[in-house]
């Protein structure tokens, strides 16, 4: 028997609560995470793999950063696993231990353990030389522990097919799926927050040069736009502007419904494209991946779509 | 919506976890701000210095979340220019690059944030000659001696108006890094030449002079 309940006014607190419970706490399917997980081993391997070239000059027993050094110059409270490794072949074995982590994490397998570890790894090898670390080495730890908190590992895993061949059916939407899944677009918006204010106090920012000083700095260029925006004062300018621009519409573009999914969609394209051009391409993958659980690329089979927060 | 019970317990969290995931958050959030407004580079008010270094670095460093996200990208000065390491036994007329190899991608970009992390310490009070004397002794398996000289130089910026006409690049720091037998390093800077005010003569005749 039902019986008729009248609607209470809510108060300004109340509302607030119950916002916040909307966003942190209804529990969400994990497939689009478990491709967050995917994208953040591959991105894992090809960061990391910067490291591998240069590994023993710069962190071997007669490199150019010794441990003592860079103990001295991070931050007090910084600590990294691979300060242990003082001999080179110690150091081999950490680094390919590290690699072996984001392998496993991109396939999905022990993902529970693999992603913790892997953040920590990660957060190690950067706390071992923190002087190198860069934009995306930044955000891709972010990444990683929001990997670390989501159930990351129930769908697109070999997790996922062991437990499907054992008959253990595991895979359910979970609150902590998405926290992380929140926090991934909490972190997608104070990025772009963030760099933008970073760039626009600096001139060059605002009178739409800045992408030529950046492609005029040869070393890691990947793409020499220099001789195009040579010929075009207005190309110049229109893709620094066009830079802040995307920053500020996906920062704010996120938080609303009917922007959501088509800036988050748009986002897979464009920020690998800000990546080339501010010559970061690891950092621009690394911003695109944080928006897929919002995408809507990856929805549960029985419900009608993936509805964002 | 599951229907089960399990499942439902499994999925819902009850009111505790919530309050104990909402302090979390808050707190996490809140940490995540100061870090945004005290890693910027335009400097940091003492509170918010503080408050993060008392509460929130000793937890937030290690996982490596103590980030600013200052990610300017350049202003278009010369310390977001391209530098590069050159090295030679001390003595030796020539220099060589290093890493001899040109390097392209991500790994390059790693080496540029080292160079400039190298220029930028000499600014930073407890950080000035640190990074120089720890590459040049790691430098001394590379020249075959233990007595090196080491400099940075930055490559100039072309302005957009006049790109041809680029000058030699600029030496931003050399210096001199030798051990003694007991294992100590030395580090010896090398002061670049300045400009000075022109000697005026009594006739009132200027004159420049290099003030070396």
């Amino acid at each position: 028997m039902s019986v008729p309940v009248t609607e209470p006014k809510l108060t300004a607190a109340d509302s607030l609560a119950s916002t916040w419970e909307g966003f942190w706490f209804p529990p969400a399917d994990s497939r689009p995470l478990a491709l967050v997980r995917m994208v953040a081993g591959v991105l894992g391997l090809l960061a990391g793999g910067t490291y591998g070239f240069d590994l023993v000059v710069w962190f071997g027993p007669d490199g150019l950063l010794p441990i003592e050094t860079v103990a001295s110059w991070r931050a007090p409270a910084a600590m990294s696993l691979f300060d242990a490794c003082e001999t080179t072949l110690a150091l081999r074995l950490a680094f390919a231990g590290v690699m072996l982590l984001f392998g496993l994490l991109a396939i999905g397998l022990l993902t529970p353990v693999v992603a913790v570890l892997a953040a920590v790894g990660w957060a190690s090898l950067l706390h071992r030389g923190p002087m190198l670390a860069g934009p995306a080495d930044d955000c891709l730890a972010i990444l990683l522990w929001c990997v670390a908190i989501g159930a990351a590992g129930e769908h697109y895993s070999v997790d996922a097919w062991l437990h499907r061949w054992l008959g253990w059916s595991v895979a359910r939407p979970r609150v902590r799926t998405r926290l992380a899944c929140g926090l991934l677009q909490v972190h997608a918006s104070v990025i772009a927050v963030a760099a933008v204010l970073a760039q626009l106090k600096g001139d060059t920012w605002w009178s739409g040069t800045a992408i030529w000083w950046i492609s005029t700095r040869e070393p890691g260029r990947l793409l020499d736009l220099s001789g195009l925006l040579l010929r075009s004062e207005y190309l110049c300018n229109l893709l620094t502007l066009g830079v802040v621009a995307s920053e500020i519409i996906f920062a704010v573009g996120l938080w609303f419904t009917p922007t959501q999914r088509f800036i988050a969609q748009a986002a897979l394209v464009v920020w690998p494209l800000i990546g080339l051009l501010v010559v970061e391409p690891l950092w621009g993958l690394t911003m695109a991946s944080f928006t897929i659980p919002l995408t809507g690329l990856a929805p549960a089979p029985d419900s009608p779509g993936h509805e964002g927060a | 919506m599951p229907s089960e019970p399990d499942r439902l317990s499994d999925t819902h969290w009850g009111e505790m976890p919530r309050a104990v995931a909402t302090v979390l958050l808050v707190v996490y959030l809140v940490g995540l701000t100061l870090t945004v407004l005290g890693n910027s580079g335009s400097g940091t008010a003492v509170l918010v210095g503080v408050v993060k270094g008392r509460l929130f670095e000793p937890w937030m460093t290690p996982p490596w979340l103590d980030l600013g996200f200052d990610y300017f990208l350049t202003y278009g000065q010369r310390t977001d220019a391209a530098h590069r390491l050159e090295a030679r036994a001390h003595g030796e007329a020539d220099w060589q690059p290093y890493p001899q190899n040109s390097l392209t991608g991500p790994r390059a970009a790693r080496w540029q944030r080292l160079l400039r992390a190298v220029v930028m310490g000499e600014g930073e009070p407890g950080r000035e000659g640190m990074l120089p004397a720890a590459l040049g002794a790691g430098l001394f398996t590379h020249c075959s001696c233990k007595d090196v000289d080491i400099r940075i130089l930055v490559e100039p910026r072309p302005e957009r108006q006049s790109p041809l006409a680029q000058p030699e690049p600029e030496i931003i720091y050399e210096a001199r890094v030798r051990q003694f037998a007991d294992g100590d390093v030395q580090l010896i800077k090398t002061e670049g030449r300045r400009e000075v005010a022109p000697v005026v003569t009594p006739t009132g005749a200027g004159q420049s002079g290099d003030g070396q």
